[in-house]
C-alpha cells in the first residue's frame, strides 16, 4: 500500500550539508503495523514527513495506493493528506486556545463532511478523555495531550497513521493506552508507521525496521 | 468547528495582539475623522460668524442711517436763490444762471431777520471765452460772505477774492502752466494768480474766481448778480418750504431751489458704510479661508503619515502573530488544511480589527473633532463618511495583514514540525 523507493533527503544549513536519508526503500502493506527504530538523527522523522506528503524528497518516489503523492500539487496533496493520512507528533501540537473537544475536531477544517457527534465522543471516550472535554491543553497531563492528539489523528479514520515518538514523553500507563490504540487501529485495517525508541512497541508491531545513521 | 471559532478563540487568547492592532486602526480612523470633523466644525463656525456679522452689519446700517438722518437734520441744507424768470433747465444745461437780479437783493436778505439762513454768498457767473488763452472758462465773481446784520458777527465761511487777483481751477492752471504769483491777462485786464486749486473733478476745474465788482465790470453787468447761495439753512421740519416762504417774503422776484440735496449725501454715506461693512465681511471670510487652508495642509501631511504608520504597525503585529503561531499553522497544514484557509484565518482577524477600529475610531474622531472645534451637534454625524470609513479601514487592515498572511500560508509545515 505504501511504496517508498530510493528516497534521499539532505538539509543544508549554514553551508553545511546534512544527509538525513540516503536511498531508503520500503514497502508497507495495508493494515500493517510497522515500528521504525534508529539512533537520533538517523532520519526517522524525515522519513515520516516525506511519507506524509509534508516534505519533498530530493530523490525517489512515494506511492500510496499506487499514486505518487509528490506528483500532486501542494493543494491536491493537502486534500490527499486530509483524506488518507493521520499524523501524531511527540510534541502533540495541540492548538493552545482550543478545548480537547475542539482540538479533536480540527481536521474537520480540512474536510467537506463533518463527523457525527456520537463518533467524536466515542473516540474521545475510547482514549479516556471524557472528563476533559472542555479543558485546554495547558490543563492536561502529557498523556492526556498525546491521547488528544491521537484522537485528532483518528477522527476521520484515515487509511494511514504516522506516529513520531508518541510515547517518548509518556509514563508507562499512558504509553500502554496509546500503543493499544495504535494496535487496535491496525487491527481494524489501518496502516501504522511508528517511529519510536520504545522496544515494547515491537511486541505490538507486525514488523520492525532499523535505520542506520547515514 | 469552523474558521470563525478559530479566529475568535485566538483573539480571546491573544487579547493584547488584537488590542494593539485595534488601537492602530482606531488611531488612524480617529485622525482622519477628527481632521474632517474639525474642517466641518470650521465651516459651520464660519457660516455662523458670517451670518452673525451680516446681521450685525444690517443692524449697524439701520442705526447709521438713523444717525445720518439726525445729523443731516441738524446740519441743515443748501439753497440757491435765483431770479424768478430763470429757467432751471437752462441753469443745469449751461452751468450758470443766465438771468440777472440786483446785487442789492443780498443786502436786503442780510438786513432781514431770517432765523433759518446762516450764510449768504452772492455771485455773478458766466461761461465766456478767455481770448488771451483761447479757452472756454466759467468766470465767477464773488464778494465773500455777506453777514446778517441782526446776528453776532462770526468768522465768515468764505472771504472775497481780493481785487486784481484770481483763483484758478486745476484744469486751467495745469494745462496753461500757471502758478501762484504769475501775472495773467483776462479780457484785457491784468490779474495776479492768487491761488491754484487742487483738482475737483467738476466744472470748478475750468473756473476762474475774481472779485465780484471786477467781474461785473468785465462782463459789463454793474450792480448785477445771478445767484445767491444760502448755506446751512436750518428748519425744524427738515423741509425747504419754510425757508422758501421766508426768502420770498423778502425777495418776491426770486425763486429758491435746493443745491446738493441731503438725500444724495445720505445715500453716498450709506453706500460708503455698506461698502466698508462688506469689506469687513470679505476680510473675515478671507481670514477664515486662510485658517481652513492651514488646517487642510496640516491634515494633508498628518493623515497619510498616520495611515502609513498604522499600516506598518499592523504588518509588524501580524508578522509577530504568524511567528507565534508557527506550530499551529504547521499542524493545520499537516491535517490537510489548504494554504488559502491559512490566509483567510489571518485576513479574517485583520477584517475584524478593521471593522471594530472603524466604528470606534469614527465616533472617537467625531468626539475629538467636536471637542477641539468647540461644537457639539448631531448634524456633524456624516453617514457618507461613516460608510467610507467602514469600507476603507478594513481595507487598510487587510492590505497591511496581507503579506504576513501570505507568509503564514507559504510556511513550510515540515520545517516547523521537524524543528519541534
Amino acid at each position: 500500500m505504501i511504496y517508498i523507493e530510493n528516497i534521499s533527503k539532505k538539509y543544508t544549513k549554514e553551508n553545511k550539508t546534512i544527509h538525513a536519508l540516503g536511498n531508503i526503500s520500503l514497502t508497507v502493506e495495508k493494515g500493517e503495523f510497522l515500528a521504525i527504530h534508529g539512533p537520533s538523527g538517523c532520519g526517522k522523522t524525515t522519513l515520516l514527513l516525506i511519507a506524509g506528503g509534508l516534505l519533498h524528497p530530493d530523490q525517489g518516489r512515494i506511492l500510496i495506493n499506487n499514486e505518487n503523492i509528490y506528483d500532486l500539487s501542494a493543494e491536491k496533496r493537502a486534500v490527499f493528506r486530509a483524506k488518507n493520512i493521520g499524523i501524531v507528533f511527540q510534541q502533540y501540537h495541540l492548538i493552545p486556545y482550543l478545548t480537547v473537544l475542539e482540538n479533536v475536531q480540527v481536521p474537520a477544517l480540512a474536510q467537506k463532511n463533518s463527523v457525527p457527534e456520537n463518533k467524536i465522543y466515542e473516540i474521545i471516550e475510547s482514549l479516556g478523555l471524557k472528563e476533559r472535554l472542555q479543558h485546554t491543553p495547558a490543563e492536561l497531563s502529557a498523556g492526556e495531550k498525546q491521547r488528544t492528539a491521537l484522537a485528532r489523528a483518528l477522527l476521520y479514520n484515515p487509511k494511514i497513521l504516522l506516529a513520531d515518538e508518541i510515547t517518548g514523553n509518556l509514563d508507562q500507563g499512558n504509553a500502554k493506552i496509546v500503543m493499544n490504540c495504535l494496535a487496535g487501529y491496525s487491527a481494524r485495517g489501518g496502516t501504522v508507521l511508528l517511529v519510536t525508541h520504545d522496544k515494547n512497541a515491537n511486541k505490538l508491531a507486525h514488523r520492525t525496521i532499523y535505520i542506520e545513521k547515514s | 468547528m469552523n474558521i470563525s471559532t478559530l479566529v475568535i478563540k485566538e483573539i480571546k487568547r491573544r487579547k493584547l495582539n488584537f488590542f494593539l492592532g485595534l488601537l492602530s486602526v482606531v488611531f488612524a480612523v480617529t485622525t482622519v475623522t477628527g481632521a474632517l470633523t474639525m474642517l466641518q466644525v470650521h465651516d459651520h463656525k464660519t457660516n455662523e460668524i458670517i451670518t452673525e456679522k451680516e446681521a450685525e452689519t444690517g443692524e449697524r446700517m439701520a442705526l447709521l442711517e438713523d444717525d445720518y438722518r439726525k445729523i443731516m437734520k441738524k446740519l441743515g441744507f443748501n439753497l440757491l436763490i435765483l431770479p424768478k424768470e430763470q429757467n432751471i433747465s437752462d441753469l443745469f444745461a449751461s452751468d450758470f444762471a443766465s438771468k440777472l437780479m440786483p446785487e442789492s437783493y443780498v443786502d436786503s436778505l442780510a438786513a432781514s431777520r431770517s432765523m433759518l439762513i446762516r450764510h449768504l454768498l452772492p455771485s455773478l457767473q458766466q461761461k465766456i471765452e478767455w481770448p488771451e488763452k483761447r479757452r472756454t472758462i466759467i468766470l465767477i465773481g464773488i464778494r465773500g460772505e455777506v453777514p446778517f446784520l441782526h446776528k453776532d458777527p462770526k468768522e465768515p465761511m468764505m472771504i472775497a477774492v481780493p481785487k486784481g487777483t484770481m483763483v484758478i481751477g486745476f484744469e486751467l492752471h495745469d494745462k496753461l502752466g500757471l502758478k501762484q504769483g504769475d501775472e495773467v491777462k483776462l479780457l484785457g485786464r491784468k490779474f495776479k494768480v492768487g491761488k491754484c486749486n487742487e483738482p475737483r473733478g467738476n466744472k470748478d476745474d475750468i473756473t476762474i474766481w475774481i472779485n465780484l465788482q471786477e467781474a461785473q465790470e468785465l462782463l459789463n453787468k454793474q450792480g448785477k448778480i445771478n445767484a445767491i447761495l444760502a448755506l446751512k439753512c436750518f428748519c425744524s421740519g427738515g423741509n425747504q418750504a419754510q425757508v422758501r416762504e421766508e426768502v420770498q417774503s423778502v425777495l418776491p422776484g426770486t425763486q429758491v431751489i435746493e443745491k446738493g440735496g441731503k438725500v444724495l449725501v445720505r445715500a453716498e454715506a450709506r453706500a460708503r458704510a455698506a461698502k466698508e461693512a462688506q469689506d469687513a465681511i470679505q476680510a473675515e471670510k478671507r481670514h477664515r479661508n486662510k485658517l481652513r487652508n492651514q488646517l487642510v495642509k496640516f491634515a494633508a501631511i498628518l493623515v497619510p503619515l498616520v495611515l502609513l504608520s498604522s499600516a506598518l504597525w499592523i504588518t509588524f503585529l501580524f508578522i509577530g502573530n504568524v511567528n507565534e503561531r508557527k506550530s499551529e499553522i504547521g499542524i493545520l497544514r499537516a491535517v490537510g488544511v489548504k494554504e488559502k484557509f491559512i490566509m483567510r484565518l489571518f485576513l479574517l482577524k485583520a477584517l475584524l480589527i478593521g471593522v471594530f477600529g472603524a466604528v470606534i475610531g469614527y465616533f472617537l474622531g467625531l468626539g475629538t473633532g467636536s471637542v477641539w472645534g468647540g461644537l457639539f451637534s448631531f448634524s456633524l454625524f456624516n453617514l457618507y463618511l461613516f460608510l467610507l470609513v467602514l469600507l476603507f479601514a478594513p481595507l487598510l487592515s487587510l492590505l497591511a495583514a496581507y503579506i504576513p498572511a501570505a507568509m503564514a500560508a507559504r510556511q513550510d509545515p515540515a520545517e516547523v514540525l521537524r524543528e519541534e
